[in-house]
């Protein structure tokens, strides 16, 4: 029966859920938007993230949320080196054929990183036995981690919006997304903001990878089905939206957490595409439009 | 000019009859084939097998100094092909293709896990060539009527025959609420437990299916908490596990056991202690006392293979146990004997008695009943060869 307890909870864990998905799919939406890259090692990047924060919690064992301070300008640096190396070459390509070699070179690139991350640190599924006491508020539980990692996720989107809106990079950004030729017309460096912007991108899925790890486990395999999951949380809310992206991610996992419990955990997924599908049937280019 | 081509035609006859013939006789080795996932999404299980199943090839050659065939009244050297299937079906099917056509193997090994060796087995049944399943104990590859193969496991719903015995005998439980992983295995495993628990009295408190992929099991553990059953059953593989149990301890929830039906190396050390004295089903660990012992051992430690890590190792190596006494015990080499050898085996393997179901051809090995304890794992029943107590209810706090 649903009390209103039960109902504060199912919104509570679906608004967890959701943040941790909105914070890596910005970073795909904002790549894909500016530089015309779908982005396939996404999730990989991810994936990497979680891994460097379980190899840093068994060495060190520093407080998972300390390691955040290596990881995040770690894979922006990677991020930005990724982007020169892989992505630079292919970037003068027409808008059709640029689409479809990124595909095919970040395919390739994801490929190559599950395997070689198999390779080295074995195919076994890893996570950070890191917890922290739940507390409950009138009988509602609320676990301190989630709540944790949600309040970062907030902190760090309240840092985007404040950066792209007031620092130079962060204008330019937008004038890009706004209007490309206008943009070089006014003087901005585009390749500089287009490496900076996967810079930002890898540097959220490393970040989103640390709290994945310390929710769930991880595997050398799991960038791929990420990738997908988070490609459709950006049509969701418009490609190129942090507050899409946000609305968007809380969505599909209220809507998850919701058809979990009245449906069964079985409907949980089905019950968020079809949501996904309705929302693109009404809104065909997503709820929200660029940042 | 009709006499000449009759002398040529004998001629031919009798010259490829004796090349047929010497082919035959001289049968030099005896060729075993496998496919492994050595790559892919099963890769994680199977880790170093090959290794393992080189070692054995290497054991029986030159400690055993092969296997007896009676055929030839002497011992022949055994050859082992073993190929990564990279956990991937149309690639095992076409491995097994291979193994039977190019390389003529004697007798096939399964691949690991179900989904592989279902469409796998219709290599041997085609070719007619003997296979001894590894991994795989669904009742659906088993209830095809083919008779090209047999397994080593119980079927997947007998999975936790051990564990509900030992409830029985202790009885202190009365609820159960069972949460599957929705996967083929899992799920069976799942459907086989609650109808044997419930028909030795244990009264289900919840049940529920989830699909592989959830992330959030807020719906669920709600549902859970106010059914309050005394064991929360999960069956699950490693992933699925880690995430439930991570977010059942956030929710609070305090069941007097923890059972999770694969609980393996992975799962304690990404859970740490919260992994404490959670229940499970096992395979082989130290303290089984059955079979060659001695050999298993040694060859463990060649491979540097932890029985811990790697649940299946005993399963595949009874495959192997299998194998070798099915062609000792055969009259010949020829599959048809092979066969006839395989269904017949009836032999103390390191998992206990070995024999093969008459109808099915399932194996009889069914999981024990484990707990993890400070770090470790322990055999808690069949109680003749436990190696610890079962705590219940579970003390962690």
């Amino acid at each position: 029966m649903l009390t209103p307890t039960i109902l504060i909870q199912l919104v509570l864990a679906g608004v967890l859920q959701g943040g941790t998905y909105a914070l890596a799919a910005f970073g795909l939406s904002l790549v894909f938007c500016i530089a015309d890259v779908l982005n396939i090692t996404h999730g990989e990047f991810l994936m990497l993230g979680g891994l460097v924060t379980y190899l840093l919690f068994a060495l060190t064992g520093l407080n998972p949320f300390l390691i955040l301070i290596i990881v995040i300008p770690v894979f922006v640096l990677i991020g930005a080196g990724y982007q020169k190396v892989f992505i630079k070459p292919i970037l003068n390509r027409p808008p059709r054929q640029l689409l479809f070699s990124s595909i095919v070179v970040t395919v390739g690139i994801a490929t190559a990183i599950e395997d070689t991350t198999s390779f080295i640190w074995g195919p076994t599924v890893k996570g950070v036995s890191y917890s922290m006491p739940a507390f409950n508020v009138g009988g509602v539980v609320v676990s301190s981690l989630r709540l944790s990692i949600l309040v970062l996720i907030i902190a760090l989107t309240i840092f985007l919006h404040f950066y792209l809106k007031k620092s130079f990079a962060g204008k330019a950004i937008r004038a890009i997304l706004q209007n490309r030729e206008g943009a070089m017309v006014v003087g901005i460096n585009v390749p500089r903001i287009v490496t900076l912007v996967f810079g930002i991108a890898i540097g959220l899925a490393g970040t989103a990878g640390l709290f994945y790890v310390l929710l769930f486990t991880i595997g050398p395999f799991i960038g791929l089905p990420l990738t997908i999951r988070y490609i459709a949380i950006v049509m969701l809310g418009g490609s190129g939206s942090l507050i899409g992206s946000l609305v968007g991610g809380l969505i599909l996992g209220v809507a998850e957490t919701f058809a979990g419990f009245f449906l069964g955990a079985h409907w949980s997924l089905a019950v968020a595409f079809c949501t996904l599908v309705l929302v693109l049937l009404l809104k065909p280019q997503g709820l929200f439009k660029h940042v | 000019m009709k006499k000449v081509w009759f002398v040529f035609f004998l001629a031919m006859a009798v010259f490829f009859g004796t090349i047929q013939a010497s082919t035959a006789q001289e049968k030099k080795e005896i060729v075993v084939g496998m496919t492994l996932c050595l790559t892919g999404k099963f890769a994680a299980d199977v880790g170093p097998f090959d290794r393992m199943i080189k070692a054995w090839e290497n054991y029986v050659n030159k400690k055993q100094g092969g296997l007896y065939v009676k055929a030839y009244n002497k011992k022949l050297p055994v050859r082992t092909i073993v190929y990564d299937d990279k956990s991937d079906q149309a690639t095992a099917v076409k491995f097994y293709e291979r193994l039977v056509t190019v390389d003529k193997c004697d007798i096939l090994i399964g691949p690991k896990s179900t989904p592989i060796t279902f469409p796998v087995t219709s290599v041997p049944e085609k070719y007619h060539v003997p296979m001894v399943l590894a991994t795989a104990n669904t009742p659906a590859v088993f209830n095809r009527g083919f008779k090209w193969f047999v397994g080593v496991q119980q079927l997947s719903t007998h999975w936790e025959d051990y564990y509900f015995d030992l409830l029985d005998e202790e009885k202190q439980v009365k609820t159960i609420g069972y949460v599957a992983e929705d996967t083929p295995h899992t799920r069976e495993v799942y459907e086989g437990a609650i109808p044997n628990a419930e028909k030795r009295g244990y009264k289900t408190a919840f049940k529920e299916i989830a699909p592989a992929a959830t992330t959030d099991f807020t719906s669920i553990l709600l549902k859970l908490k106010a059914a309050d059953p005394d064991i929360i059953y999960v069956s699950s593989f490693t992933p699925f596990g880690v995430t439930f149990k991570k977010q059942a301890k956030e929710f609070g929830l305090k069941p007097r056991e923890w059972h999770f039906t694969h609980f393996d190396i992975s799962f304690s050390s990404a859970l740490g202690k919260d992994a404490n004295y959670v229940t499970g089903a096992h395979h082989w660990l130290p303290g089984l006392p059955y079979g060659n012992l001695k050999k298993f051992q040694e060859i463990l430690k060649e491979t540097n293979i932890d029985t811990e890590q790697y649940l299946d190792v005993g399963i595949h190596y009874v495959a192997l146990e299998i194998a070798e006494v099915a062609i000792e015990k055969a009259d010949s080499l020829k599959p048809e004997d092979l066969l006839k050898s395989a269904w017949a085996v009836n032999f103390e393997s390191i998992l206990g008695p070995m024999y093969i179901d008459q109808t099915l051809g399932h194996g009889s090995f069914k999981q024990f009943a484990a707990q993890y304890i400070d770090g470790k794992y322990y055999l808690i029943f069949p109680k003749k060869f436990a190696t610890h107590k079962h705590v219940y209810p579970n003390p962690a706090p």
